[in-house]
């Protein structure tokens, strides 16, 4: 009997020993994916935004000093192109609290909308602004969400395709 | 009865089997912890890439607006001071937002630093570390290397085991020397001295030197003032003189039929305007520029005398040498011409129908145009004109544009003292050797020898009051 | 269980759960390091994006630098493509291959393609050069930029696919330039997206459905009021063209803020006048009529009396000289006052006047010397009517010399009309005493002709007196004589 006990006391703590490191491995693993999915989330909004700017011809709006939550700049053959933000309901409701996702539009000029010239660049953003400091340049303050993880990121565009007056 | 075989363990296999587990789950903890370390680490490189190109961004833009952009950025050297980068402590780091009012103008102070308030950036890069130091990569005088420098950037943060580090370096264009022009290679030179003797000095079959002892005067000054005279009379009788200013009367008479609301043609033609007097500038001090060594060669060498037969006219002597000062005036006044219709581009409603790229590069157009204005000899309103420009850009920079008020803060210091501005602007010092060192006494020269060639005409009084 | 038994075959099962949990532990070992490697390759494609950039920006400055050093004319593609292969920077290497951009003078078409990690990319700039002698800043325009593919960089030179996507896409993009202007003005009072997407044309963002709280750290956008384009002060009017230059001199269309040129009293053209060659021509015709004004007078002081009738030949073509050369002068003042119109600056109409009134004051000097020699011997007008013994002789000198100074005086009349054009042209103080002087010495001219008419005059009624008092003497003596005979008979 008293082996019994023994033995069960030590079957159960351990179980309850192992439950719990396993329950603990399963959620750190969970917080490791959703961080690692989270920084690679980042990593492409990040050089998604470099590669669509550094192209652009021109800020349209924020003006020079101006912080805006969207982005308004003439694409590489000066079609006018919109970056901003619009609630991501589903998200939202999952996590109870705001999350947005990251589109572009591109205007084709005829004032009527062309679902094709509109994209989903992020899924799950917090927030984010554009600021300019020159007409140059844009600064851009991003915040990206994954599940309750958030990884903020601040990024300097410069365009390139600015010709010149002369 | 058979006993059945009985399934069961022994405490010495369970402590067994405990220790394997125990062994087991301290290699799980170890890799899951060694696992965050990474991600943590992976976490930081990610900011220090993203935190690196902003930087660079940074200097890229400061460099293309004024290629001493480093010394602005206080960068120059080779031993980085590490900055920090939260709380307004880096100048990479000061306009980050317009966050609060007055709205759009950006307080480095009150509201562009990356504070408290901006989590949870400012959690993940208070640790992190950066030191920038850029050299040029040779002294002038040393090619292609002594237009470039060399920037260093690394980043460093502490980390649980130890410190990491992120370093990226770039090579950007900081032109330290006078840009290349070759004044002679748009003048065939023996084919306009072989005009002189005919087209010049009416001796046609004539060599210069055959001239030059006919009329006693040095072979030098006689190729000088036949240079003189034939480039000043060909580039105002050229086609291209001509039609310039019908090109600007058709832009301005077009332009004054369009009306107020239409500002893309406004823009167009005010633009044209402004390039055609522009274009009409640069001409006329490519002859202006070109021919300063026959003047020096006129001042030093010329014996001017009256000579046997037609010899030296000091009339024909005189038209010469005033052509050449009425192109120099061209010069002066097409300049003059150019920045007003450059500057109205700036008007507010053609501003902002061209937008912030437009007007900063106006801006820049402008500078360089109101530095030559600044050191014409014949306008000394021309400095302070170029100050007041200066700070009417420094208000429009304020709280938005940090580089370009950089930029204007550094030139206010060096147009103080104009041997260090020209130091930093070899391609003004050059206009300014021209303009400053040599047309002050060109133009003396020529005011001399006009003066001298009428007063040396005067008509011999009449003998009328003979006496009665 | 713990279990005895001396005969029972025990199977213990803690090396089986052992293993078991073993084998977990591996799989989530692995899935944690591939997770890491993933993460690590994406911080590596970043850096490496990074990092590629920055080793073709610094390619493409070392090229950039590379032109400066030179003249244009002595860039290192000027005649032929410029190749750099494998060069090592930065921890990688760079391909270059650099172009004159076809039909573009000053223009040049820049492929650097770099390789770091085993990872190649491609960048392409077309950069403009400035080649302007005025140009203080030495800025490099770039015309376009783009990232390409690999495969892109030229294996020779000429036109390729990407130089012609270059070319559709700089079309394209000229094409677009005047309605994204226009776009971006209807987006300048924009303060919402909406507003902006409705601008764009794009589709409206649905809101959220449920209210949430907000977390710290949101950036909050209150109602801000429409922003102003930031826009610089006009310059002072000082600083404005003293002079209008060629065309209409109007205001500048809805400028009410700008600072206006002065504005020309008639409108102008484009005319532009080469003056030199008037310059010339005035010069030479009035150097010869002075010429042939004293080698006139030379041949008329030659024998007793003067030999009038060999120079009067030559004095006429020295008249007909000085009226081509008057012809001349009157021509530049019209060719100049049309350049002077169309001056850039009020400084260079006044050296185009100083120029003019030299020129003319100096072919007005060389007539007034030629006419001065010609008419110098009205100076010893005393010593020619002193030689007269009739007054018929006296009066034929008379009536002569009044009608040389009608011509005279028509002349100067003429002269100082002409004169009287540059009375507002701009002269140094030198050059206007020339011409005071010049004025005097004609009208000192005019003078001595008029007191030799004087002269003549007195002559004349001096020898018209005698005459008087010889005819009445011979009258009386006469008289005397016929009385005498009449008395003796």
């Amino acid at each position: 009997m008293i082996e019994l006990l023994v033995a069960i006391g030590i079957v159960v703590s351990v179980s309850t020993i192992g439950m719990r490191f396993m329950q603990s491995v399963g959620k750190s693993q969970k917080a490791m994916s959703a961080q690692t999915n989270l920084q690679m989330e980042a990593r492409r909004v990040f050089d998604k935004a470099v590669e669509q700017i550094r192209e652009g011809t021109e800020l349209v709006r924020p003006y020079t000093g101006e912080t805006l939550s969207y982005l308004i700049f003439k694409d590489i053959v000066n079609c006018t192109t919109i970056l901003y933000l619009e609630p991501n309901n589903p998200a939202s409701e999952k996590l109870n609290r705001r999350v947005f996702k990251l589109l572009s539009y591109r205007t084709n000029y005829t004032g009527t909308y062309d679902s094709r010239n509109e994209k989903v660049l992020l899924d799950s953003v917090r927030g984010m602004t554009f600021t300019s400091l020159s007409p140059n340049s844009v600064q851009v303050n991003a915040t990206v969400l994954h599940e309750q993880d958030e990884f903020q990121f601040l990024a300097h565009i410069g365009l390139m395709n600015l010709g010149g007056l002369e | 009865m058979k006993r059945l075989p009985r399934h069961a363990v022994t405490l010495v296999e369970i402590l067994v089997g405990l220790g394997i587990l125990a062994v087991i789950g301290t290699m799980l903890v170890s890799t899951l912890r060694s696992g965050r370390k990474e991600i943590q680490f992976s976490s930081d490189h990610l900011n220090a890439i993203i935190l690196s190109q902003k930087v660079f961004e940074d200097l890229i833009e400061e460099m293309a607006m004024n290629p001493y952009g480093l010394e602005t950025l206080g960068v120059e050297g080779t031993s980085p001071v590490p900055q920090e980068i939260t709380d307004g402590r880096s100048v990479f780091f000061s306009y980050i937002e317009d966050r609060r009012e007055p709205w759009g103008f950006i307080d480095p102070v009150a509201d562009g630093s990356i504070g408290p308030q901006m989590k949870p950036l400012y959690d993940d890069i208070k640790k992190f570390k950066f030191g920038l130091s850029g050299n040029r990569i040779a002294p002038p005088g040393n090619g292609e290397d002594s237009n470039l420098v060399m920037c260093r950037l690394g980043f460093s943060w502490q980390t649980q085991t130890g410190k990491g580090e992120f370093e990226s370096t770039c090579q950007l264009f900081s032109p330290a020397e006078e840009k290349k022009a070759d004044l002679a290679a748009a003048v065939d030179e023996p084919a306009l001295d072989a005009r002189i003797p005919a087209e010049v000095y009416s001796r046609p079959g004539k060599t210069i030197p055959e001239l030059a002892t006919e009329i006693g005067e040095n072979v030098e000054t006689i190729r000088a003032l036949g240079r003189i005279a034939l480039l000043t009379q060909d580039f105002v009788d050229s086609e291209g003189f001509r039609r310039q200013k019908e090109k600007i009367a058709e832009a301005k008479q077009r332009l004054s039929l369009t009306p107020a609301t239409s500002l893309d043609t406004q823009y167009e033609y005010r633009l044209t305007l402004a390039r055609l007097w522009y274009d009409l500038a640069k001409r006329c001090f490519q002859v202006v520029a070109y021919l300063v060594p026959a003047f020096n060669e006129l001042k030093q060498q010329g014996r001017f005398t009256a000579g046997t037969g037609s010899g030296f006219d000091p009339m024909a002597l005189q038209g010469q040498l005033q052509s050449y000062r009425i192109i120099y005036e061209h010069f002066a006044g097409s300049l003059i011409q150019s920045r007003y219709y450059y500057y109205s581009l700036l008007e507010s409603d053609l501003s902002q129908y061209k937008g912030g790229k437009r007007q900063l590069q106006t801006l820049q157009k402008l500078m360089d145009i109101y530095r030559v204005v600044a050191i014409l000899p014949t306008r000394p309103q021309g400095a302070q004109e170029y100050r007041s420009f200066l700070e009417r850009m420094k208000t429009l920079g304020r709280g938005r544009n940090p580089f370009l008020v950089r930029l204007v803060d550094q030139e206010l210091v060096f147009v103080q003292s104009p041997s260090q501005w020209y130091d930093r602007l070899p391609n003004l010092k050059r206009i300014a050797a021209i303009l400053q060192d040599q047309i002050p006494g060109i133009l003396g020269f020529i005011r001399e020898k006009s003066n001298a060639a009428v007063t040396g005409n005067s008509p011999a009084s009449s003998t009328a009051s003979t006496g009665s | 269980m713990i279990a005895s038994g001396p005969h029972s075959p025990r199977r213990g099962v803690a090396l089986p759960i052992a293993f078991l949990a073993l084998i977990l532990v591996i799989g989530m070992v692995t899935s944690i390091s591939t997770m890491n490697q993933g993460l690590k390759s994406q911080v590596f494609h970043s850096s490496n994006n990074q990092w590629s950039f920055l080793l073709a920006y610094s390619a493409m400055s070392r090229l950039v630098a590379k032109i400066h050093a030179g003249a244009w004319a002595q860039r290192p593609f000027a005649s032929a493509p410029y190749r750099e292969t494998g060069v090592p920077l930065q921890g990688g290497t760079y391909d270059l291959f650099v172009e004159n951009t076809p039909g573009h003078p000053f223009q040049a078409d820049i492929y650097v393609k770099t390789s770091l990690a085993g990872t190649s990319r491609l960048y392409f700039w077309r950069i403009t050069f400035n080649d302007d002698l005025l140009d203080v800043s030495n800025r490099i325009i770039v015309e376009f930029f783009k990232a390409g593919e690999p495969g892109d960089f030229p294996a020779t030179a000429g036109p390729s696919r990407f130089s012609k996507l270059v070319d559709d896409l700089l079309t394209e993009r000229a094409a677009n330039q005047k309605k994204s202007d226009e776009m971006a003005v209807t987006l300048g009072p924009v303060t919402t997206v909406k507003q902006a997407l409705e601008q764009l044309g794009g589709r409206q963002p649905p809101p959220f459905t449920k209210s949430y709280p907000s977390t710290p750290g949101d950036t909050l956008f209150p109602n801000r009021p429409a922003p102003t384009f930031p826009v610089v002060a006009p310059p002072t009017n000082g600083e404005v063209p003293t002079s209008p230059g060629p065309g209409p001199s109007t205001p500048l269309p809805g400028a009410p803020s700008f600072p206006t040129m002065p504005t020309s009293p008639i409108p102008t053209d484009a005319a532009m006048f080469d003056l030199n060659n008037q310059v010339k021509t005035i010069k030479d015709t009035a150097k010869l009529a002075n010429e042939k004004y004293n080698s006139g007078k030379d041949v008329a002081d030659q024998g007793t009396g003067g030999n009038w009738a060999e120079a009067n030949p030559i004095l006429n073509e020295a008249e007909e000289a000085r009226y081509k050369a008057m012809a001349g002068m009157n021509e530049l003042v019209s060719l100049a006052s049309t350049n002077l119109l169309n001056a850039p600056s009020a400084e260079a109409a006044r050296a185009t006047e100083e120029m003019v009134s030299s020129t003319m004051i100096t072919a007005y000097q060389d007539i007034v010397s030629g006419v001065s020699r010609a008419f110098e011997d009205f100076g010893k007008s005393k010593e020619i009517t002193a030689g007269l013994t009739t007054s018929a002789a006296a009066q034929e000198l008379l009536d002569g010399w009044v009608g040389t100074l009608e011509g005279l005086t028509k002349s100067q009349q003429a002269t100082n009309e002409l004169m009287d054009k540059i009375d507002t042209f701009s002269k140094t103080p030198e050059v206007a005493k020339a011409q005071a002087d010049a004025e005097k010495a004609l009208q000192d001219v005019v003078d001595s002709v008029k007191q030799a008419i004087e002269d003549a005059k007195a002559k004349l009624a001096e020898l018209k007196a005698k005459e008087e008092a010889e005819k009445k003497a011979k009258e009386e003596a006469e008289a005397a004589a016929n009385g005498g005979s009449q008395g003796g008979s």
